[in-house]
Formats: C-alpha cells, sequence, structure tokens
C-alpha cells in the first residue's frame, strides 16, 4: 500500500480517497503523469467518485481554491491502477491539477508549482521503480505530462486544433495531405525555414468552419484551429505615415515585418468567424503572406528555366521549341535570347525553321528530346517533382522559363500566366507562392476568332521576384533592379485577407505540433502560415519544461533541502524543517555539488516565500546582522525574536552553508570511512 | 485496514446524483481523462453535492509512507 505522508509537503495535503481506492489492480508505478483537470478540483474528485470508470491518483488545488491554493489530495493507492492515462494506466500515476477551464492559458500557481515539484520527489523516494529522468516514450519511465505524445495519442484520447485531412502541407518531398503527414516529418514555417512535426492530433471538431480569402484561397478548420492573424487596426496603425506624430517612424513601409508572426495575435477560426469585418466595414483579419521555402538545390537534368520555356512553348511530343522571331531585328527576338540561353546551358543548336511567314522559328537543342523523355514529360506535359521542390533559384528559373514563354505583364503592377493546361497553371500556382507570392488561379474559355478551345486557367499576381528573364518582359516588371518607375506591389498583395467565415458539416480533422520559433508552419499550395496546436504553446507545459522537469531532475541535490517536518504554518515548524534538512546534510554527507544545494533549497524558498534569498549576494556584516537580529537555527536566538522572514531565511541557509563548508574541508576524511567520494 | 475500508467512500454512481442529472449516466470512456469531461458537466456534479469540499479519509500515521 502506498498512501504518502503530507508531512513536510510546503502546502499539506489528505486523503479523500475513492471507492476503488485499493481495488483497483495492482501496479508498479515507473512513470508520473501531470495533467490538468481543466475544471474545478471539487468538480473532478465527485466526477470521479460518482462516474467511475476514470480516477486520478492525486489532485493538487490551484488559485480557484483560494487559501487551499497548492493543497494535495490523494485519491488512489498509488501501487493501484487509476484510469486517467488511457495505455499508461498499467504503469503511471497520475497527478490531477486543478485549472479555471483553460489549461492553455491559466499558468499552475506558484503553491502548485511548489506541491508539485514536492510530490514529484516524493513518489520518486517512495517508488524507486521510477527514474529521474524526462519520460522518453510512450511506454513511460519517468515524468511526463498529459498530452506530451499528442493528442490524441497513447496517453490521452483528447483531441487537438484540428484541419481537414486532406488540406496540403508544403514538405520537402512536396505538398503532401494532412493525413499522410507523421511526427518526424519536415514542414516549413511561416519564414519559410524547415521545422520538424513534434505531434500530430486527429478528431472531429466541435464546429468546422470554411475560410474564404481574398485570393479565392479556401481552407476548412475547426473551430478551435488557431491563427496568426494582423487586425486593420494593427495594419494602419504600422502602415500609416502621414501625421505630424508619425514623422519619427521613417517613410511608410512598403511591406509587413519580418517578425509580423510576433505582432499579430493568436486567434482562434472561432474567433474570427465572430468578426469578419472591423468597425469601419473593412476586412478585420489579414495575414501576411509566407516567406520563399528553403529547399535544398537537387541536381536536374535539364536547366530548370530552359524547362520552363520548352513546358511553356515546346512540342507536346518533341524538343522543338516555337519562339517569336523578328527578322528586321534578330538580336531583339525571343528566339535569339531563348537560343542564348540554351547555348549558355551548354547545348548545341540544331538547324532553326521559319514558321508562319517568318514570324516565328523553331528552335532545336541537340540532346533535349532524350533528356525530356527520360524525365517523363515528353508526351505529358508537367513540372516533375524535383524541379518543384528543387531550391528557390532554381524554382524560380522554372518560373522565368514559364512566364517568358506564357506569361506577360499584364497592367504594369501585375504578371499574368495563361495556359490550357491546369497542370502547368497549378505548378505556376506553386512556384511562386513557394517564392512568397499571393497568386490567383481563375478558370475562362479559350476563344480565337470565335471559336472555343476549351478552357483556359490563368494565374495572376503583383509580382515581387524577378518572374521574367526574358528582357522584354523584365524591362516592364516594376521596381526590381531595372529602369522602370513604377513602385512596388502593394502592401496588400503581400498579405491575404480573410473574406468569410462558414460552417460546414464536422468532419475528421487533423492538426499539428512544430518546433518553429514562433509555433507557425505553412498550408495548401499556396503556402498559407498558420499557427499550430498543443501542447506546443499552453503555458502549463512550458512551466513543466521550465521548471518542473528540471527540479525532477535535480531531485538527487534537492532531496538535501526536502522540507521533511515543515508543515507551511508557523515558524517553529519552519525551524524544525531547517534543523532536519541540517541534520541530514551533517549525518549524511553531500551526494552532490553543495552549492548547488543551497540554490536549489532556495530556490525551493522562493517558491513558498517570495524572491531574495540570493546566498550569494550577502555579504559577511549581512550575515553577522541576520545572526545578531534573527535566531533562526542559532542556539543563541530566542523564540521572539525570529520571524519567518527573508532575512531568517538568508541567515538559515548562511548557516547550513557554514556546516556545509566545515564538512568540505574534510573530504578525505568522508571519503575514506565511506569508501565513496563526497563531492 | 478494516478500518480504512470502512471510512473511504462508499457510494457509487447513481447513488448520489438524481437519475435525470445530465452527468448521471456519463460514463467516460475507458482510460479517458477528466480534461476531457465538459467543464459544465464537472461543475453540475460539484453543484449537486453543494460544492462542498469532500470529507478527508482518516488513516492512521503507521499506514503512511
Amino acid at each position: 500500500m502506498a498512501l504518502i505522508s503530507f508531512t513536510g509537503s510546503p502546502h499539506g495535503g489528505s486523503h479523500k480517497l475513492l471507492p476503488e481506492w485499493n481495488r483497483q489492480p495492482r501496479i508498479t508505478p515507473t512513470t508520473i503523469i501531470d495533467h490538468s483537470i481543466v475544471g474545478s478540483a471539487l468538480g473532478a474528485w465527485y466526477y470521479f467518485r460518482d462516474t467511475t470508470g476514470i480516477e486520478s491518483h492525486f489532485i493538487v488545488r490551484g488559485a480557484r481554491s483560494g487559501s487551499a491554493d497548492g493543497h494535495i489530495w490523494q485519491l488512489m493507492d498509488t501501487g493501484r491502477q487509476a484510469d486517467a492515462n488511457l495505455n499508461a494506466n498499467a504503469f503511471a500515476i497520475s497527478i490531477e491539477t486543478e485549472d479555471n477551464g483553460d489549461p492553455d492559458d491559466f499558468p499552475w500557481s506558484r503553491a502548485q508549482l511548489a506541491s508539485l515539484r514536492w510530490l514529484h520527489a516524493k513518489l520518486r523516494a517512495v517508488h524507486s521503480t521510477i527514474p529521474r529522468r524526462r519520460c522518453p516514450s510512450p511506454r513511460g519511465g519517468g515524468l511526463g505530462y498529459h498530452t506530451m505524445w499528442g493528442a490524441p495519442s497513447a496517453w490521452t484520447p483528447v483531441a487537438g486544433k484540428l484541419l481537414a485531412l486532406d488540406t496540403l502541407v508544403p514538405t520537402p518531398d512536396g505538398l503532401l495531405a494532412l493525413r499522410e503527414i507523421r511526427v518526424g516529418a519536415t514542414v516549413f514555417d511561416e519564414r519559410g525555414e524547415p521545422c520538424k512535426v513534434t505531434a500530430t492530433y486527429d478528431d472531429l471538431p466541435e464546429r468546422a468552419w470554411r475560410i474564404m480569402f481574398d485570393d479565392g484561397l479556401e481552407v476548412l478548420a475547426g473551430g478551435e484551429h488557431q491563427w496568426v492573424t494582423i487586425t486593420r487596426g494593427q495594419r494602419k496603425g504600422y502602415f500609416r505615415r502621414d501625421r505630424p506624430r508619425d514623422r519619427h517612424r521613417g517613410p511608410r513601409p512598403d511591406s509587413y515585418p519580418q517578425d509580423w508572426a510576433r505582432w499579430g495575435k493568436v486567434r482562434n477560426t472561432d474567433e474570427i468567424a465572430s468578426g469578419i469585418l472591423a468597425s469601419d466595414g473593412a476586412y478585420q483579419h489579414t495575414i501576411p503572406v509566407a516567406g520563399r521555402l528553403r529547399l535544398g538545390e537537387r541536381e536536374l537534368a535539364v536547366d530548370p528555366y530552359l524547362l520552363g520555356v520548352w513546358l511553356g512553348d515546346g512540342g507536346e511530343r518533341d524538343g522543338v521549341i516555337t519562339a517569336g522571331f523578328d527578322p528586321d531585328d534578330l538580336m531583339a527576338s525571343d528566339a535569339e535570347f531563348i537560343a542564348r540561353q540554351f547555348i549558355r546551358a551548354g547545348y548545341e543548336l540544331g538547324a532553326w525553321q521559319p514558321r508562319y511567314g517568318h514570324r516565328t522559328l523553331t528552335l532545336r537543342a541537340l540532346g533535349v528530346e532524350r533528356q525530356l523523355r527520360e524525365l517523363g514529360v515528353l508526351g505529358n506535359k508537367h513540372a516533375p517533382q524535383d524541379y518543384l521542390v528543387a531550391s528557390a533559384d532554381q524554382r524560380l528559373a522554372l518560373l522565368q522559363g514559364l512566364m517568358d514563354t506564357d506569361g506577360s505583364n499584364c497592367s504594369g503592377r501585375g504578371v499574368e500566366f495563361t495556359s490550357k493546361s491546369e497542370a502547368l497553371a497549378d505548378a505556376v500556382v506553386w512556384l511562386a507562392s513557394s517564392l512568397g507570392q499571393r497568386v490567383r488561379k481563375s478558370k475562362g474559355e479559350a476563344r480565337l476568332r470565335g471559336v472555343s478551345f476549351g478552357p483556359k486557367y490563368r494565374v495572376t499576381w503583383a509580382s515581387t521576384v524577378p518572374c521574367f528573364r526574358m528582357p522584354r518582359k523584365a524591362a516592364r516588371l516594376h521596381g526590381l533592379g531595372n529602369s522602370s518607375s513604377e513602385t512596388l506591389p502593394s502592401v496588400r498583395s503581400q498579405s491575404r485577407q480573410i473574406v468569410r467565415c462558414e460552417p460546414v458539416p464536422i468532419q475528421p480533422m487533423r492538426c499539428l505540433t512544430v518546433d518553429s520559433p514562433n509555433s507557425m508552419y505553412v498550408i495548401t499550395d499556396r503556402c498559407l502560415p498558420t499557427h499550430n496546436t498543443c501542447p506546443g504553446k499552453p503555458v502549463r507545459v512550458r512551466q513543466w519544461e521550465q521548471i518542473l522537469l528540471p527540479a525532477f531532475l535535480r531531485q538527487e541535490v534537492n532531496d538535501l533541502g526536502t522540507f521533511e517536518g515543515f508543515s507551511g504554518n508557523g515558524r517553529e515548524s519552519f525551524e524544525a524543517a531547517v534543523r532536519h534538512a541540517v541534520d541530514r546534510i551533517m549525518s549524511q554527507g553531500l551526494t552532490g555539488d553543495a552549492d548547488g544545494a543551497i540554490r536549489a533549497w532556495a530556490r525551493q524558498l522562493d517558491d513558498l516565500h517570495g524572491p531574495a534569498s540570493n546566498t550569494a549576494d550577502v555579504g559577511e556584516r549581512v550575515r553577522n546582522q541576520l545572526r545578531a537580529g534573527f535566531g533562526g537555527v542559532h542556539p543563541g536566538a530566542t523564540g521572539d525574536q525570529v520571524r519567518p522572514s527573508q532575512a531568517f531565511i538568508i541567515a538559515t541557509l548562511l548557516d547550513i552553508q557554514s556546516k556545509l563548508e566545515q564538512l568540505l574541508s574534510q573530504p578525505a576524511q568522508t571519503a575514506d570511512q565511506s569508501g565513496e567520494t563526497t563531492t | 485496514m478494516d478500518e480504512l475500508l470502512d471510512a473511504a467512500p462508499t457510494e457509487r454512481r447513481g447513488d448520489v446524483l438524481p437519475a435525470d442529472h445530465p452527468a448521471a449516466n456519463l460514463a467516460a470512456p475507458e482510460g479517458d481523462c477528466i480534461a476531457h469531461i465538459p467543464v459544465a458537466v464537472k461543475d453540475a456534479v460539484a453543484a449537486v453535492h453543494g460544492n462542498r469540499e469532500p470529507p478527508d479519509t482518516p488513516i492512521g500515521p503507521g499506514e503512511l509512507v
């Protein structure tokens, strides 16, 4: 049986056993799993009791319990199974913690943290089968938190925040459906940098929405799926420069800041759907475009620019390219430029054939046809996958080849690609989007002299990259190092606005957790930035990783300073705890770093009494004053002079430290006696 | 040990909650966790019991570790 003694726990504890506290199957605990109730301790306890089927070994009360904050309830024998951890029930001790119903944003209180640290140490002391480590796998062994393997996962059936399973996600291997993404896969963050998927989540959301953007992009997302958006007010505040008070801020920026993800705010789909329009009638939420995706350079059989040219104006079943030709100005013709590109890429050219009354020429580069056949594009025009996931320069070259042949600079501010091939149009959508462009794709009817030739596809965007290489087209592209007086594309064309959210029937969905700095990743072939889901960001997960886990791993040192005998009320109890700790130190010697032990203990005291007990900053004069004014554990002190204050705590620590120094001054003797080193 | 058993709560599901209470028959899935149960249900369960703190189970010091 393992009902623990709460003597020494910083905020006390009591036993409120469930009916099945000792009737569940026996277990050998190897794992401690911290949970958050999503509700009150009272509600959880009565639910466990009245609606049996699930249990937890402990509940640590929280701030909503007022003066009972940090108080621990034990509900189950720790040698018996509590069903709160799905597949981990047979080896895990579960600790529920009270929250306000929102564990993502409501942190553990200082009292809860102190009690959790104490309880972790206590459980490891009681159950030597629990190793001192972060739990390395869902099979257990160490300290963990409930959703550390995702949600749902081996430890929980609870769902995360979700996107439709067929949502495409850019990866180094191309676009994959969300359902195909596994833990460990590489995706891209909003800056275009690669990041790793650390968890996946599947479930049915309570609500599902179709989010529509002003570029025609549509995404299905759960109500709790998160986005980082910039509001209309933020946009106006950032870009406005026409007021006198804006003068010191410099000229109007021509793009969103690089760190827009930190500038924006995380909002879920429900929030966005409830306020599409700002008070002035404009669209409220904007998501800037992602940066160009950083993909590795590939070895490509055919120069990507030349492949793009062939895809645009090449023969379907041969390597012949048809290009414009002006017999009066040979050097300025498209055919001349393309021929030079072939020669520069190392090809020899075959015979030129004038066609259509010398208005065009057909070009043939020797060896290209064989390479195209090997690529599998002859008779099946498309951009091969290797080219779509090549480096940014290679992708830009392919885009330039396509745009130099089937593209145009239509209005001075925008560019356009038109093709009867939807596959090529989709390739341009991806190439431009992966280079940080916001594109639109539309479908129309191809007509020539009143005769329909079937559907055609247009891809348009305001380009911020040199998407043409051919001089006559590149010269018309604004502001990109040429002599054009045009300005760069508008800020609006570098972002998407959410124009509508409409409810859709719920369906199975999935979301990811990624390790990118801003917890974001991009989705769809348009590279739309979205926020990942828990457990990456919830405040209690951060607390677990930054406070509870390090404390658990330091337990060997902390054992020296455990508050055995301290109930948390009154000076006498505190003194007793200090005496106990000193006795342990003096009698057992040290198994870790002495100074570290003192500091670790000081940190525990900080949690209980507030910051400032930094022994390193206390000088000898202060130390003497403290000793004179506060007796603490000093034999000469009288009870009336002692207050459980910061000064008293510091004096106590100093006293212990001096005893440690005495102990450490005789390491050889101690080692000889014990047969082990003591530091 | 017998004393301990006697002191432990013995009510089971349905013994306390009214049969028509929305939470009375809401059994959680096998191995589920309390986080999966809606806050409103948990609050309703506590409210049925007057939001009173459950009684301590008396345990002798010798039984503790």
